[in-house]
């Protein structure tokens, strides 16, 4: 696993590597840049999975560089001054967020939430950023009727029949959402607030029944936990 | 300012004119008199007064100013016409002496008692009222009195001597309504003065404060004077007393009502015109022959010299026209009412110019209240600026977190930088308690800044200062105005960019201006210069240097430069 720490700083980069070094005992490798243009380059030029970034949040230009980092493909932990600001991150989807100054024990969790980031949902995420042409757009979650596997990518419906692609696998994405969306196939996690009603057919074959009338197949293996999240079982 | 509000004041002076003549008309007589006349009364050196004046009396038409010469017992002597109706009448009597009145031959109550010599003789009061019995005849009337004026302390150049025969079932001479509207009028202006003293209240003392509550003082006292003879009455030895004590009302009044306007307003007025002014002055106290005519000149003097002075003050039109219209309508009032001016309109127009001079005072004083408070409120919003900028998280979090690796790594590092923080939260505590520092002090709150983020950064941060005087660096400036410009430097350019290019400084007086050019790393943000820090110094400087300021900043060659130029006085 390769981790990238965004980090201004000289000497708190430095802490920074060197006590994920510490904690990550071997399981990761960090790289560290000073800046996003940098990180930029470095994230085009290498597959990383989790980034450690510092933004100052003070004003509307560190959250539009958040929205573009949480498109990405890979997970994002904030470590910023703005500790007020830590649940506007999170609902724009960010795995975790430090507050400065930290302590080892504090980086350390944050730390594990990327290195498995697949055992922390659910997550407190509001908003999902997708990659434009233009820039980067924000997606409120519950607009979002579903969202499907697509190669390394995942396809979002939403409510007015409108597809998006982001950058994240649905693996990674489940880490951050929030628990209203729930696995209905291994391919596929749904948006609970919009499913009207569960069917079974002929041959233990299932279906959701959206609010826009539309069907959602459910895999066998799914059901019952659909059920119990949907206060039938 | 509206037309109302000029009217206002004249409009109320009218009214309460209006309602005086009114209350004042005089009451209607029922005898007129024929003939007043005066002799010398022969007196026997000892024992009874004579009840009725000797057959061979050299009597001489009534002279007021011969009569005020005359201190021994003397007789007066009025005829009078005969009566529609001799039931229920009664005799005013107007004489500065003790006085025995014989009505028709019949001797009335004797007001004090008349005397050969000042022991013998009991003061009788200035003006006495009496029943008449019926005449019992068809004829004429006749009022025989034999007075002294003994404790007469005073020459004066005339005296009262004076009768009037009024119904009883008519209005009394000494009728209480015009002085009613009077004190309903002083009552007005107490309560002004004492709004305008609640509203200054804890206040520094205003401009020509003092002289005006002096003035409304004697506006108080000046009716409470005229007064105490119609209202309540005295003997007439103390008359001298109640005319040099209004006289003095009277000069005070014309000192301190041009005095103050020169002052509210603004107006220089050369010493060559005090003293002429104050030499016209003291010449009508000095030389005109009576109390009245003195009382009415100084009247005259002041109301002309305030209109004089209103005229040639500058602004301030809501409040300098109401006050020279009641000015002109006294000054042009005087010639045409004559003497009665002085009887009751003059304490109307002063009650109604004390009143709206304090009214306006005090809204004065108001409006310099309410620019105060806000003052005190921006310059509290900028304390609170200038520490929360000096705590910003972003700064001083990551300076923490720097100190947590410090700590670790090189604990004598940490321990400058904690002693450099605490440093920096002094000065900056010291200095949100002042609206002006020193640049000196200004420099050294910068220098401590770069001095920390130097410290995280492993690199020193220079600052380089320029000054064409030493003394530029005693010059005051509202805290911050630099450090908010160190700030955004490191902000937008980047602390190492700044550790490259040092921070320059130039001090220099440029047309009469003082001015400051902050140059810095330009950095490579998309926008510079609409931020927090950027408001704060254009705020600070506005509440400061109000409209003597200008601050621009841009891209310069090397950089960026931030540029503040302040009017200074030297």
């Amino acid at each position: 696993m390769r981790i990238l720490i965004v980090e201004d700083e000289p000497l708190i980069r430095e802490r920074l590597l060197r006590m994920c070094g510490e904690l990550a005992q071997g399981r990761a490798r960090f790289d560290a840049v000073a800046d996003l243009d940098l990180a930029g380059d470095r994230l085009q030029r290498s597959l990383y999975d989790g980034l450690l970034l510092d933004l100052n949040l003070a004003g509307e230009d560190g959250f539009e560089l958040l929205r573009q980092a949480v498109a990405g493909r890979y997970h994002c932990v904030v470590v910023s001054a703005h500790r007020e600001r830590a649940l506007q991150a999170f609902e724009h989807g960010v795995l975790d967020f430090v507050a400065k100054p930290f302590t080892r024990e504090r980086l350390g969790l944050a730390l594990e939430r990327l290195l498995d980031a697949a055992r922390y949902r659910p997550g407190l995420a509001r908003y999902l950023g997708i990659w434009r042409a233009q820039g980067t757009a924000l997606v409120e979650l519950a607009e979002v009727l579903w969202i499907r596997a697509d190669g390394d990518y995942s396809q979002v419906r939403l409510l007015d029949g409108r597809s998006e692609l982001h950058d994240k696998p649905l693996a990674a994405l489940t880490a951050v959402l929030p628990p209203d969306f729930v696995r209905c196939h291994r391919s596929c996690l749904v948006n609970l607030r919009h499913v009207r009603s569960l069917h079974a057919g002929s041959g233990s074959r299932y279906w959701l029944v959206l609010a826009n009338g539309k069907e959602l197949a459910v895999g066998r293996a799914h059901v019952s936990a659909l059920r119990r999240e949907l206060g039938i079982g | 300012m509206t037309t109302t509000k000029i009217l206002a004041a004249p409009a109320v002076l009218v009214l309460v004119i209006a309602a005086w003549l009114l209350a004042s008309s005089p009451a209607p007589v029922v005898q007129q008199v024929l003939s007043a006349e005066m002799a010398p009364a022969a007196m026997p050196v000892s024992g009874g007064l004579p009840q009725q004046p000797a057959q061979d009396l050299d009597w001489q038409a009534l002279d007021a100013g011969v009569l005020a010469g005359w201190r021994d017992p003397h007789w007066l002597r009025w005829r009078l016409s005969a009566p529609a109706n001799d039931a229920g009448r009664l005799l005013h009597l107007s004489l500065r002496a003790a006085s025995q009145p014989y009505w028709n031959g019949q001797p009335l109550a004797a007001n004090g008692a008349v005397g050969r010599s000042k022991a013998e003789e009991q003061p009788g009061l200035i003006d006495i009222v009496r029943v008449l019995p019926p005449s019992g005849h068809a004829g004429a009337d006749e009022l025989i009195v034999l007075a002294s004026s003994q404790h007469q302390w005073l020459r004066m150049g005339s005296t009262d001597a004076a009768v009037q025969i009024v119904s009883v079932e008519g209005p009394s001479v000494l009728r209480p309504a015009p002085w009613l509207i009077v004190f309903f009028a002083a009552g007005a202006l107490a309560a002004a003065g004492l709004y305008f003293l609640a509203v200054q209240r804890g206040q520094p003392r205003a401009h020509g404060a003092a002289l005006l509550l002096a003035l409304g003082a004697v506006g108080l006292a000046l009716p409470v004077v005229e007064g105490w003879r119609p209202l309540l009455g005295y003997a007439y030895p103390w008359h001298g007393l109640r005319m040099f004590a209004l006289l003095a009302l009277h000069v005070a009044a014309a000192l301190l009502l041009p005095a103050y306007l020169a002052r509210s307003f603004d107006v220089e007025v050369p010493i060559s015109a005090r003293i002429v002014y104050l030499a016209t002055l003291a010449a009508v106290v000095a030389f005109l022959p009576s109390f009245d005519g003195r009382g009415a000149a100084v009247l005259l003097l002041s109301l002309l010299a305030s209109a004089r002075l209103l005229w040639r003050a500058q602004g301030e039109h809501e409040q300098r026209r109401p006050i020279l219209v009641l000015m002109l309508a006294g000054a042009l009032s005087m010639p045409v009412v004559g003497r009665t001016f002085l009887d009751g309109p003059y304490f109307l127009l002063l009650a109604v110019l004390m009143g709206f001079l304090l009214l306006c005072h005090a809204e004065r004083l108001r409006t310099l209240d309410r620019h105060n408070a806000r003052l005190r409120e921006e310059r509290a919003q900028l304390a609170l600026q200038l520490l929360q900028r000096g705590i910003q998280p972003h700064w001083l979090m990551n300076t923490l977190t720097c100190l947590q690796e410090l700590i670790e790594q090189a604990p004598s590092r940490a321990s400058r930088l904690v002693e450099s923080l605490a440093e920096q939260f002094d000065r900056l505590r010291e200095s949100s308690r002042h609206a002006l520092v020193p640049l000196a002090d200004e420099l050294a709150l910068c220098r401590n800044h770069l001095d920390i983020v130097g410290q995280a950064l492993g690199q020193p941060i220079g600052f380089e200062v320029d000054a064409d005087d030493i003394d530029d660096m005693d010059f005051l400036l509202p805290p911050g105005v630099l450090h908010a410009q160190v700030e955004n430097a490191l902000t937008h350019a980047g602390a190492s960019a700044c550790t490259q290019q040092p921070l320059r400084l130039r001090v220099h007086r440029e047309n009469g201006r003082r001015v400051l050019e902050l140059h810095s790393p330009r950095g490579h943000a998309a926008h510079r210069g609409q931020g927090t820090g950027s408001r704060y110094i254009q705020a600070s400087l506005a509440a400061a240097f109000p409209d003597r300021w200008h601050f621009a900043q841009g891209a310069d060659d090397a950089g960026w430069c931030g540029r503040i130029e302040l009017a200074c006085a030297s």
